[in-house]
């Protein structure tokens, strides 16, 4: 009972295809790849900035990993490292702007929007191009929001400020991990192309 | 782009159990990497204020302050052993609030203590406080100092400020010791950590949830605002007992070698801020130097007792016994040598 009420699920994370009668796994990346490179690479991103300084570059640089991971996902390495630098350049000015108007937090929300302008090339069709835009900076800033309070809650329950000085990287990973499934999941509903992982 | 070139990644239960084991050697690498960040308490050195053999704790009486500072750091038998340890020093003060002395320490009595350490061969002093991020524009780092007027006075004085994040990670250093009955280490901040001289400034208040906050509790200030929410959430009213203890690692993990306490006023009835029923109690005209913190509370405390009515000595005893029995000082001051002087 439970695990036929699960199977939509499953087949949606992990979609297979009928050939010739027989069903065989999806040979495209899965949901739970996109998922997984977006939650990974913002943070090993985040954690690399740490070298070169503070929030900005730890913020710019889990942002171009994400739009690097974009990229990557979408078959388009020539275009992901203009965009990861491009992202990242207004990423750092908006946390400089930030730290004199309300909060460097607010730069998330900008990297939402730049990754979702850079992204909409990744889809063919015209509403999947505009729901991928206007949901980039929304699920950027819910995915840090999100991780933020996820890792402080784990921070809570373990009773470690290690884990709650993770806060941030927590933030980063919530930002990639959204935004990157939102990218697939548009793809996949309403583009039908590479961006829902299906072979183009 | 042909159907094969697109290599089949893995299958639901590959994915799964690389998902699992990417996640067990994240959570793993995490611990081994803070488990090898993660340092020993700072070494200081033993107190260097003792007196046949029982630490000194000098309190002085009266209304000029350089005046009672010089007696005390006489008593106290001169700043020398401080000046041997190194030409820059730390000041802790308690600035918790944008609200003054005594709820917060008073920038004249920090710029006296400077003096007074420059007469010792400590040519630097610097103020270290952290109480405000740059995550949020409207409370940055310096803006409790700036408020309160400290940021202008002291760096006109000669006394730069260090105001810093509470909330940028890198800034901190986990330290633990293994004799806390905590396992989990403490972030404290990787200035006063390396400082080969911390001076502690405390004042004298009461504390709505731990009762009593002087030299002990106001190391609150030392360390990384994750240790202080965590202590807050998970021991709001500090009736576990957490509170007590954790605000005793706290000021193991930064160890000043000196305490000077300015209780010319103290806060009597509830605190740590004004309002709520809190009581300024002015004239109480003493200051108190020790080298033990401990004794510098239990001390205070009775100070405390003798102006507020609503507070007795038992309220104070968890974290008074706590920290002598991590050896962090005496809270027995028969074992002090303590010295009353007018000045």
């Amino acid at each position: 009972m439970q695990a036929a009420s699960l199977a939509p699920i499953w087949g949606f994370l992990f979609p297979a295809k009928v050939s010739g009668g027989t069903q065989q796994p999806y040979r495209g990346h899965s949901l739970l790849l996109w998922a997984a490179a977006g939650l990974g690479l913002p943070a090993l991103g985040w954690i690399v900035g740490g070298f070169l300084g503070s929030w900005a570059p730890r913020t710019a640089c889990a942002v171009g990993a994400t739009a690097i991971a974009l990229g990557w996902l979408n078959r388009q390495p020539r275009a992901a490292l203009p965009g990861a630098v491009s992202a990242a350049m207004v990423t750092l000015a908006a946390v400089r702007a930030g730290q004199s108007f309300f909060s460097p937090l607010l730069a998330w929300p900008v990297a939402g929007l730049v990754i979702g302008v850079a992204g909409v090339s990744a889809f063919h069709r015209r509403r999947a191009r505009i729901a991928f835009l206007v949901a980039a900076p929304v699920l950027g800033s819910v995915g840090v929001a999100a991780g933020m309070a996820a890792i402080f809650l784990t921070a809570m329950g373990l009773n470690d400020s290690r884990v709650a000085g993770q806060t941030l990287l927590g933030g980063a990973a919530g930002f990639g991990l959204l935004l990157m499934a939102g990218a697939a999941i548009v793809g996949r509903w309403l583009d039908g192309s590479r961006a829902a992982g299906r072979p183009s | 782009m042909s159907a094969s070139s697109h290599s089949r990644l893995l299958d639901r239960r590959g994915f799964l159990g690389v998902g699992a084991g990417a996640l067990a050697t994240a959570a793993a690498a995490f611990e081994w990497g803070h488990n090898f960040t993660t340092r020993a308490c700072k070494s200081a050195p033993p107190n260097p204020f003792v007196a046949a053999g029982k630490p000194l704790l000098v309190a002085v009486e009266g209304e000029d302050l350089r005046a009672m500072l010089r007696a005390g750091i006489a008593a106290l038998g001169g700043l020398d052993p401080l000046a041997k340890l190194g030409r820059e020093a730390i000041f802790r003060g308690n600035y918790v609030m944008a609200q003054p002395y005594p709820v917060t320490t008073a920038p004249e009595f920090v710029l006296a203590v400077a003096a007074e350490l420059k007469r010792a061969g400590v040519s630097q002093s610097s103020l270290f406080d952290s109480s405000g991020t740059r995550l949020g524009a409207a409370i940055p780092p310096e803006r409790t100092l700036r408020r309160l007027g400290v940021l202008e006075k002291l760096t006109q004085g000669g006394v730069p400020v260090l105001a810093r994040d509470f909330l940028d990670a890198d800034e901190f250093v986990f330290v633990r010791n293994p004799a806390w009955p905590i396992a989990k280490p403490v972030a404290v901040h990787r200035l006063l950590h390396e400082a080969p001289i911390v001076v502690s400034l405390p004042v004298v208040k009461r504390h709505q949830w731990v009762n009593f906050t002087c030299a002990l509790k106001m190391h609150f200030g030392s360390v990384a605002m994750a240790d202080r929410m965590l202590v807050h959430s998970k021991d709001s009213e500090g009736r576990s007992g957490l509170m007590h203890q954790r605000l005793v690692h706290f000021a193991d993990a930064v160890r000043p070698q000196l305490n000077i306490v300015d209780a010319r006023a103290i806060l009597a009835r509830r605190g740590p801020g004004l309002g709520g029923g809190a009581q300024v109690v002015p004239g109480v005209n003493q200051i108190i130097l020790s080298g033990d913190m401990v004794a510098v509370d239990a001390y205070c405390a009775r100070l405390l007792a003798r102006h507020d009515e609503t507070f007795t000595l038992d309220m104070v005893a968890p974290q008074l016994g706590h920290a002598a029995a991590l050896g962090l000082g005496k809270a027995d001051l028969d074992a002090v040598k303590v010295v009353e002087i007018r000045a």
